[in-house]
Order: C-alpha cells, then sequence, then structure tokens
C-alpha cells in the first residue's frame, strides 16, 4: 500500500488540529504560508520527490497565467497551450503512458510482432488528476478572461495544494478559492463546530460503513468465479455504497477541515442514489468533477458541433458530446479499459435518455404512473440505482475479463437460491462465504446503511445542522457521543485508503 | 467570547479521549507502556521453564535480558527472524543451544560470552534497504556499538528512527484501532483472564492450545496453528520485499563485516535459508518484483563459499524438499522441515 497521510488515521488527528491552532493564532499575512507549508508536508508523506511535479505545474500555470493576461492573439493562445501542454502531459507521463504502452504492447502481441517495452515502473503521484484539473480550471478561466492572472505565486499554490482538497478534490475554480485566501479568517464558532461535525459524519462513512462493505467488495471481486449470481449483485451492491460512503466521506472530511479554518468548499456530492434519473445522478454525484466536464469539454463541444458550417444529424448532435464527455470522464478516474468502458457505459445512458425521452413521456402518460407520484418516484429511483450499480460492476473489476465474467454470471444459480430460501444454513453459509463470518457483522453493516439512509432522507428535507440546532442540547449531545462511539467501536482503522485517492 | 464556548463544548468531550487514553493505556495489548512484561518473560526462560500465551513481547528486549542472566556460553545459538522459530533444542542432541531468533551478536560479544558455533537463518529482506525493519530498535544502544567497531556509516540513522518509533508508540495512546483491541482484550479478560493474548504463565507442555516460548528459546506454535491448513497469499509472502530492487550495497557490506568479525571471534558461522511455501516461492519468483530473491540466495552461496561457511537449506522447498503441508503459512516451514536441513550437519542424536 502506497504511504500517504489518510483522514482515518492518527497522524492526521494530530496534525490537523495542529496545523488549524497554528492557523488562529498566526498573524493573518502568515497564515498563506503555514498552509502551504503545511500542504507540503501533507503531500510528502507520500513520495517527497514527486513534490516537484507539483512545483513544476504550479510555476508553469503562475508564468503562464501572467502572459496570457499580458498578451492578445496567437502570442496568448500560445501561452495557453503551453500550460495545457505542460498539465496535461504531467498526467499523460505519470499516469497513463504505462496503459498506452501496454496497449499498444497487446496490439503488437495480437499482429504476432515483437514489441520492445516492457512494463515501465512508474508510481503515480496521488492526487494527480484532481489538482492537474484544478490547475488546468485556472488556467482556461484566466484564458476566457473570467478570472484575473494570480501575481502571488504563494496563494496560487496555495489554490493548487491546499490540503484538504490536494488528493481527492473537491476540484474547485479559481473564483471560488483564490479570493478566499486573500480573505483575514477569523475563529467562528459556527464554522468550526459544523466543520468538525462534518468531519466527524465523513469519518463515519468512511471506517464504519465503506471500510465494512470493503470486505464484501474485496472479497467478491478478488475471485468471481466462486460466487454465484445473488452474490455477485450482493458484492456489486456493496461496492456501490462503499464507493459512495468512502468518496463522499473523503469530501466531507475536507470540506469540513476546510470549514474548521473558514473556507467554504463546492459541495461534492448531494444523496445522488436518490436520484430519479442519470442525469440527474451526474448532478448529484462528483459535483465538482462534473461542473468540471460540462464547462469544459461538454459545452464546448456542443458549441462547436452546432456552429459547424456543414450541420450534423440533430442525433449525431445529441450523442457525440455525452459520449465524449463520460469516455474521458471514465479516463480519468483510470489508466484501464475497464474505466474507459464505465464512462462509455455512463455516455450511452445519457443518450439513450435523451433520445427516448418523447417515447418514456408517452410510455408514462399510457401507463398512468402519474397518478401515483411516490410509487413513480420510488421506481425511477431503484432503476437509476440498478442502471449505477450495474456500471460500477465495470469501474471495480480488476480486468475487463473479470468485469464481463461478472456481467454475464449475474444471475447465475439463482434457481438454488430460489429452491433454498427457506434453509436458513444455505442462506447462512452464502453470506458467511462473502467474508463477514459473524451475523453481527452483517447487523451492524445493514444498521450502518439505515442510519446513512435517514441521514440522507433528512438532507433532502433540508439542512441536518439546523435541524440539529432546534432539539435540545441533551439530544444533541447523544447523538454526538453516539456518533463518536460508532466511529470509535465499529469503525475499521486498518489504514486503509481512500478510493479516489489514486486517481 | 465564541472561543471560550468552543472550549467549553471541547470539555464534554474530553470524557470520550480520556476513555481511549486511558483504555489504551491500562490494557495496552501490545505491552508498549510496560517496562516489565519483558523482564518477566526473560527471567522465568533463565529458570528454565517454558511460556505459554507469550506473545506481544519485544522479542529483541527479552533476548538481551535472557544473554544479560545468563552465566555460561552456549555451544550454539541461532540468530535469524521468525523463520527460525521453530528450531529446538532437541533438533542439536546433547548441546546447549538458544535459539534467538533475532540477531544479537553484539550483546553476546560485549558480556563475552560468544558461542561455539551460531546458526544464521538468512532472509532475502536482509539486502533489501526498503525493508522497513525497525525492531532492531530495542538494541540501539548494542547495535551503535557494532556500528563503531565495524566502522560501518549509518549510524547516523539511529537516532532519528528511535525518535520516529518512541512518537509513534505514544500516537499508539490515541490511536482507535489500538483502542478496539484495547477493548477486546478487556472483554477477554472479564470472562477469562487466562485467554488474553500475551499474558503469560508458565507451562510444563510443550505444545498447548496458544503458542510458547519454549525454555531453548524456541517457540512451539499452538495446537490450532499446527492443525489448520494455511491461507497463503501473495501478501504474505512478500512481507519486507516491497521495492526490493538491487541488493543494497550497504546491507550487503554491513552484512559481510558482521560475518567476518565473528568469523575473527573464533565462532563457527553457519547459515541457514529457511524455505518459503511451494505457492509463495512459486509467486515469488514468476513476479518480476521480487524474482530478486533468486540474485540474493545465489549471493548467499557465493559469500558462504569465499568464506568458508557451510550453508544449508534453500528457499526453495523444492530444493530440501519440503511439501506444502510441512509449513504453518507462506514465510515459516514447520519443525520437520526445518530439522530435515539440519540433521545431515547436526543430527539430532
Amino acid at each position: 500500500m502506497v504511504k500517504a497521510m489518510l483522514f482515518n488515521s492518527v497522524e492526521f488527528f494530530i496534525f490537523f488540529p495542529v496545523v488549524t491552532v497554528l492557523f488562529f493564532v498566526l498573524p493573518y499575512r502568515y497564515r498563506w504560508f503555514l498552509l502551504l507549508a503545511a500542504s507540503c508536508y501533507f503531500y510528502m508523506q507520500f513520495i517527497p520527490i514527486y513534490i516537484l511535479i507539483l512545483f513544476f505545474t504550479i510555476l508553469v500555470d503562475y508564468v503562464t497565467g501572467l502572459a496570457i493576461e499580458g498578451t492578445s492573439g496567437s502570442r496568448r493562445r500560445l501561452f495557453f497551450l503551453i500550460s495545457i501542454v505542460a498539465n496535461v502531459g504531467v498526467l499523460v507521463l505519470f499516469k497513463y503512458l504505462n496503459f498506452l504502452n501496454g496497449s499498444l504492447s497487446a496490439l503488437f502481441h495480437f499482429a504476432g510482432w515483437q514489441y520492445p517495452i516492457g512494463p515501465l515502473s512508474i508510481l503515480l503521484p496521488i492526487g494527480l488528476s484532481f489538482h492537474t484539473f484544478q490547475s488546468l480550471s485556472y488556467t482556461i478561466e484566466v484564458y476566457r478572461g473570467s478570472q484575473k492572472a494570480e501575481h502571488h505565486l504563494g496563494i496560487l499554490a496555495l489554490y493548487v495544494m491546499f490540503y484538504p482538497q490536494l488528493v481527492a478534490g473537491p476540484i474547485e475554480r479559481p473564483q471560488n478559492m483564490l479570493h478566499q485566501y486573500r480573505e483575514e479568517k477569523h475563529f467562528d464558532y459556527q464554522n468550526v463546530t459544523d466543520g468538525l461535525k462534518l468531519m466527524a459524519w465523513g469519518l463515519f462513512k468512511k471506517v464504519v460503513i465503506a471500510d465494512r462493505m470493503a470486505v464484501v467488495v474485496n472479497q467478491v471481486y478478488r475471485d468471481p468465479a466462486s460466487f454465484n449470481g445473488l452474490q455477485l449483485i450482493i458484492g456489486t451492491i456493496c461496492f456501490a455504497y462503499q464507493i459512495y460512503c468512502d468518496f463522499s466521506g473523503y469530501s466531507d472530511m475536507a470540506i469540513g477541515a476546510a470549514q474548521v479554518m473558514g473556507y467554504k468548499f463546492t459541495d461534492n456530492f448531494k444523496q445522488p442514489y436518490w436520484s430519479r434519473s442519470i442525469t440527474e445522478f451526474w448532478r448529484r454525484w462528483h459535483i465538482t468533477l462534473s461542473n468540471w466536464l460540462r464547462d469544459y469539454i461538454f459545452f464546448p463541444l456542443r458549441r462547436t458541433l452546432l456552429r459547424r458550417d456543414k450541420p450534423l444529424p440533430n442525433w449525431l448532435n445529441l450523442v457525440i458530446p455525452p459520449l465524449i464527455t463520460m469516455t474521458v470522464s471514465g479516463i480519468w478516474h483510470g489508466a484501464n479499459w475497464t474505466f474507459v468502458i464505465w464512462g462509455f457505459l455512463h455516455g450511452f445512458y445519457l443518450i439513450v435518455s435523451a433520445l427516448t425521452e418523447g417515447w418514456r413521456a408517452r410510455l408514462l402518460a399510457f401507463s398512468r404512473l402519474e397518478r401515483f407520484p411516490r410509487v413513480l418516484a420510488v421506481l425511477q429511483t431503484i432503476s437509476t440505482f440498478a442502471l449505477v450499480t450495474f456500471a460500477w460492476i465495470f469501474f471495480r473489476a480488476p480486468t475487463l475479463g473479470d468485469a464481463l465474467y461478472i456481467v454475464s454470471h449475474l444471475f447465475s444459480g439463482l434457481n438454488a437460491v430460489l429452491a433454498n430460501l427457506g434453509n436458513y444454513d444455505f442462506i447462512a453459509n452464502m453470506f458467511t462465504v462473502l467474508g463477514f463470518e459473524d451475523k453481527v457483522d452483517w447487523m451492524i453493516l445493514a444498521a450502518a446503511v439505515v442510519v446513512l439512509e435517514c441521514v440522507q432522507f433528512l438532507q433532502q428535507r433540508g439542512q441536518v445542522r439546523v435541524m440539529l440546532s432546534l432539539r435540545p442540547a441533551w439530544q444533541r449531545w447523544i447523538l454526538y457521543y453516539s456518533l463518536l462511539a460508532a466511529i470509535l467501536i465499529l469503525g475499521m482503522f486498518n489504514r486503509s485508503q481512500f478510493i479516489y485517492f489514486q486517481f | 467570547m465564541e472561543l471560550r464556548k468552543f472550549s467549553l463544548k471541547l470539555i464534554l468531550l474530553i470524557p470520550v479521549f480520556g476513555l481511549v487514553i486511558g483504555l489504551n493505556y491500562q490494557v495496552d495489548p501490545a505491552n508498549l507502556f510496560r517496562d516489565s512484561y519483558e523482564r518477566g518473560i526473560a527471567d522465568l526462560l533463565l529458570e528454565g521453564r517454558n511460556i505459554a500465551n507469550c506473545t506481544n513481547n519485544d522479542d529483541r528486549l527479552v533476548q538481551k535480558l535472557y544473554i544479560d542472566g545468563s552465566s555460561k556460553p552456549k555451544d550454539i545459538v541461532i540468530f535469524g527472524s521468525s523463520h527460525a522459530m521453530s528450531i529446538h533444542a532437541c533438533f542439536f542432541g546433547g548441546k546447549t543451544v538458544f535459539n534467538h531468533s533475532v540477531a544479537i551478536a553484539e550483546v553476546y560479544r560485549q558480556r563475552g560470552m560468544m558461542p561455539g558455533t551460531i546458526i544464521v537463518s538468512l532472509d532475502p529482506w536482509l539486502l533489501n534497504r526498503n525493508n522497513g525493519q525497525l525492531r532492531w530498535i530495542s538494541l540501539v544502544g548494542d547495535y551503535q556499538a557494532a556500528v563503531r567497531r565495524l566502522s560501518l556509516p549509518s549510524n547516523s540513522m539511529a537516532l532519528p528512527v528511535r525518535f520516529s518509533l518512541s512518537t509513534k508508540i505514544y500516537m499508539e495512546l490515541i490511536s482507535p484501532s489500538y483502542f478496539q483491541e484495547s477493548l477486546r482484550f478487556w472483554s477477554i479478560g472479564l470472562e477469562d483472564p487466562q485467554l488474553v493474548p500475551g499474558k503469560y504463565y508458565v507451562t510444563e507442555e510443550a505444545v498447548g492450545n496458544v503458542a510458547i516460548c519454549l525454555s531453548d528459546g524456541s517457540l512451539s506454535r499452538s495446537t490450532w496453528a499446527r492443525s489448520r491448513d494455511p491461507d497463503v497469499d501473495d501478501v504474505g509472502a512478500t512481507d519486507a520485499l516491497e521495492n526490493f530492487n538491487h541488493i543494497d550495497p550497504i546491507h550487503k557490506k554491513m552484512f559481510e563485516l558482521w560475518i567476518s568479525s565473528l568469523q575473527k571471534d573464533g565462532v563457527q558461522v553457519v547459515f541457514l535459508l529457511a524455505p518459503y511455501h511451494p505457492k509463495a516461492y512459486s509467486y515469488l519468483v514468476h513476479s518480476p518484483d521480487y524474482r530478486i530473491i533468486l540474485d540474493v540466495q545465489s549471493y548467499y552461496e557465493q559469500f558462504a563459499h569465499q568464506s568458508r561457511i557451510l550453508l544449508l537449506g534453500s528457499f526453495d522447498p523444492a530444493d530440501i524438499p519440503c511439501s506444502a503441508d510441512e509449513f504453518y503459512d507462506e514465510q515459516h516451514a514447520k519443525e520437520s522441515c526445518l530439522e530435515r536441513i539440519l540433521s545431515n550437519e547436526f543430527g539430532s542424536n
């Protein structure tokens, strides 16, 4: 496992309060330096030398940002391209070179030719895709003229490196963050307590739900051939919860940590599994990445297609932008064909959704389901969750072969399961081999998911923080103590990494 | 005003942190905060007792305390790692034997009790700069004495490593995973104090339901460990072999100087290569990341030949031969396998 300072580690429990106390103790003018130094230390817990990659891209973006602002015409475009090439180049070098090399090697092998280059020994810098996209958005916004170039190198470095969001986002825009680093932040009771509560909730999602789900997921995906269809489905549903709680848990902790110091990050998740369509899912899942892809790839691509001298057929204008955007999203997640297919699949969902809109409306009218809006909402939510979860198979499977095996065996052995529904030993054994031998573990998992869904239900109705503040103090404190006790007693603290660190 | 309000709220959390720190310190499942634990084990070993349930101790410290309390040199001592822990005195006929399973020669030297023969069990990771081993830090004084005596370059490493280790130990006080372990030990203790892992007691048995530290320093695994069919996986095979790209010249030099210093002291050195489980070995030699163990074995063989040192065993279990059921796990051979390696040279009768 790659070494890093994880939000769920003891090291971070010490690092965070120390940095926060220093932040409020230090005079305002030194704070940017403190945060930058802390961020460097945080990043260097991974592979210290890799910080040079960050310094390189920050320096290039700093110089080209100023140059873009100070020039016009083709020179301006040239500086813009230099910045893009530098950022994307680093990403390709460290993340995609081996993938391209491996794909070429496979192609040569298929054609019966010799391929001279073996696998390259390159360790992926932690959070590379996140800070690269954040850097890119700075350059793009400066180029578009919607953001002034940053003249303070330290502030720009902090924008890219601020430790809560350095390795797994949220991917922020310069318009939201740069001005915040210049503002004097005062100790604010509400911010500090709200931030700490959010961090505790994020930690609960990570160590109690995600890491517990991981036991089942790892068991199933390590050797899918050992399991029947129902077990594969359970493993995949567990992964849907694992990745959500892992990533949204991280985001909550990042947002909370920044909020304690008075910085406001963009929300990254809004109960995505309560979505009633794939389009809505992408408005609620990894929101900052979705917005990035929408603003910098989807919209420009669609505008380009619509402005063509020879217009394309309308259906192609509907198909190309989502397909390319979502495939890029897949590639962004990982250098593997499984991620490409995952992205492509979501693109396909969006296209089918757009192309069948009229047909679905007629079907809805025919079925008269509109008269039962709650039933309709439940059906739409379940079907969206099923589609999203199906796509997760490709995201999680280590190889394309494994993914295809799982897809083709989702319903295998179901007859045996149905025939033994009343057989306790059969059912118990089916769950035991999924990683948890004790039924108490399954009960903890189920209870944790119920708690999660209850909180999400409340989040749908408003801000849980506000609802809590209306309750008597003793009730609030019972909740806080319960949350802490659940984390301390039921959490799995085996230093498991956050899934999105690898991207 | 706001800070004061916040401080008052923090006070309400003190019981939670107090409980975590208090339980971690009081139960202390890994015996990090108790000095008397290792001394107790060493004293019982010196009395020639077998000790049941003696896990979770700092074995280097126990060995050092054992030597401190010994009065006569041994005929044979065994150095190495956990790979050699199952070598018992009965493998060597009537000779006096102590199995340290950790390299502790400098302590013997300083106490003027060098044995006649030292069997050094060699692991591949000894030559891996990235082996991540910090356990030697318990013997830091003796380590630094050896470094000075052999004019080795790396003594400057000791202080920061010791600082880092002691920091890590004290961080366990607030560690949630340590808290969970403390809670588990505490609840086991409520039911039956003898079942608490690491709560050692004297036994006459050589094999029992829990692991037993035998009076000859070796380890006797529990009946459960002996009877189970081990799950062999890649992770268990690659312990301390991460990022092992080349044989580290500094580690190699340290090793060679140390061995030649033992020879100069008139000690007969014997090398022992303990085999891996057949599946683990197959994985290692077929993986580009770990195939280096073949080079390491070649080096050990070559060095033994040059230094006229007897080398017994092999990382490859087929060379012995030892079958899959003669292993406790990926890396640890059972007594039958180890005795077969040693029997030609030492004989048990």
